[in-house]
């Protein structure tokens, strides 16, 4: 390796961690923007150091925190599409009729929330949990998740403040019930954190996620 | 995702938003300690992620630690920013909420954060101490002198030993 790509490495570590101040950091900065040794350089760095950042407490803002953004950058996520009257008649009446041949699939629990749990590093959702009856319970999905051995995946409620509380021990495939006790429902509202931990069989001995594995939001479900 | 919001997809935007606001509003807590300090780098963060989209290079790593970068550098310009009107006295910190050393210590442990762990762990304690203070505290060379009760120059010693040593852990 030669000095420059050393000298390189040392400013890019020390950029990521945030100690290349002053005049040092805003020349790196340009290079960063046009030398793409110095992207890959930061990149590197970055993703060392991720851990770092995966480590912390994850805190659910402020909903109008997700509002300002969207008024700043003046967008709307989610586009209210304005039916003509009649259509929304024709799919009222062919609701109804569609309920009296199959009531299962029109009078379903009603889902108050959803949360898709990922990697912090990414990659497609491993559970997804759907919050229903007045959060009074979880149906809790195995989607893209491969069963260890002798351990188990627990699911967890993070509570903005304050520790982690077990929601008990999922299925790694198929599908999970849960009932949830009373105390617990206010941490299911859309906003709230959930996680995934693996564990040794059974559960967490310690009553504190061991490893924590996904994590995710519950946001209010897809109209 | 990220690669969605470089269309300008303003769905994946918000999911983007939904999946890792959570992490990124518990990592600007920790480290301004005030939470309106906090709500105001993460909407900076974000307004910053649809903007420059475009510049992310997923051929270089994957998006979690480039939106990092940039949410870590707003908590530093606030940081900076306020540091005159805001001296960091001691009296303040031994206020602070003990979180441990790192949070490092605690729950999360994938494979590379194991790794990572297990490096950190490896280096001399001035070493350690003086990084982990700066990425989650976002101290300066001058502020880890003063908190460290250390010269200057040995400071940046420490860190940049330290990172060359992670460095050699972390790429054998």
């Amino acid at each position: 390796m030669s000095i420059d790509s050393d000298d390189l490495n040392d400013l890019a570590g020390e950029y990521v961690l945030g100690t290349l101040a002053g005049a040092e950091r805003v020349a790196f900065e340009g290079r960063l923007g046009r030398e793409p040794a110095v992207m890959r350089a930061v990149a590197t760095w970055a993703s060392h150091l991720q851990p770092l950042a995966d480590a912390v407490t994850p805190t659910i803002p402020p909903p109008e925190l997700w509002q300002r953004i969207q008024r700043d950058l003046g967008i709307q996520a989610r586009p209210k599409m304005r039916a003509p009257m009649w259509i929304a008649a024709a799919i009222a009446a062919a609701l109804i009729a569609v309920a009296f041949l199959f009531p299962d699939l029109i009078f379903r629990p009603e889902v108050s929330a959803v949360a898709q749990l990922a990697s912090p590093q990414g990659g497609a959702p491993a559970f997804e949990v759907s919050v229903l009856d007045d959060q009074k319970k979880l149906l809790i999905r195995a989607a893209q998740v491969s069963p260890v051995p002798n351990q188990s995946y627990e699911l967890w409620a993070v509570p903005p403040q304050g520790a982690p509380i077990s929601l008990g021990v999922v299925e790694a495939t198929g599908e999970t019930k849960r009932d949830v006790a009373e105390n617990l429902r206010p941490l299911l509202a859309p906003g709230g954190t959930l996680a995934v931990s693996l564990e040794q069989q059974g559960g967490s001995p310690t009553g504190a996620p061991t490893q924590v594995m996904f994590v995710g939001a519950l946001a209010p479900p897809p109209q | 995702m990220l690669i969605a919001c470089q269309g300008g997809d303003s769905e994946a935007f918000s999911g983007l938003y939904r999946l890792t606001s959570p992490q990124l509003f518990g990592l600007a807590l920790r480290i301004l300690r005030r939470r309106d300090w906090a709500e105001e780098a993460v909407q900076e963060c974000f307004v910053t992620i649809w903007r420059r989209a475009k510049d992310y290079r997923p051929d270089l790593g994957p998006a979690l630690p480039w939106i990092t970068v940039i949410l870590r550098n707003k908590c530093l310009d606030r940081l900076r920013r306020e540091k005159p009107l805001q001296p960091l006295d001691e009296s303040a910190a031994a206020e602070r909420p003990d979180e441990g050393p790192s949070p490092l210590e605690g729950a999360l442990a994938a494979d590379d954060a194991r790794r990572l762990k297990g490096c950190v762990d490896q280096l001399d304690e001035d070493q350690r101490k003086s990084i982990l203070l700066a990425y989650y505290e976002g101290l300066t060379h001058e502020q880890l002198a003063a908190r460290l009760a250390a010269p200057l120059g040995t400071v940046k010693s420490w860190i940049r030993r330290g990172l060359q040593r992670l460095k050699r852990c972390l790429e054998p």
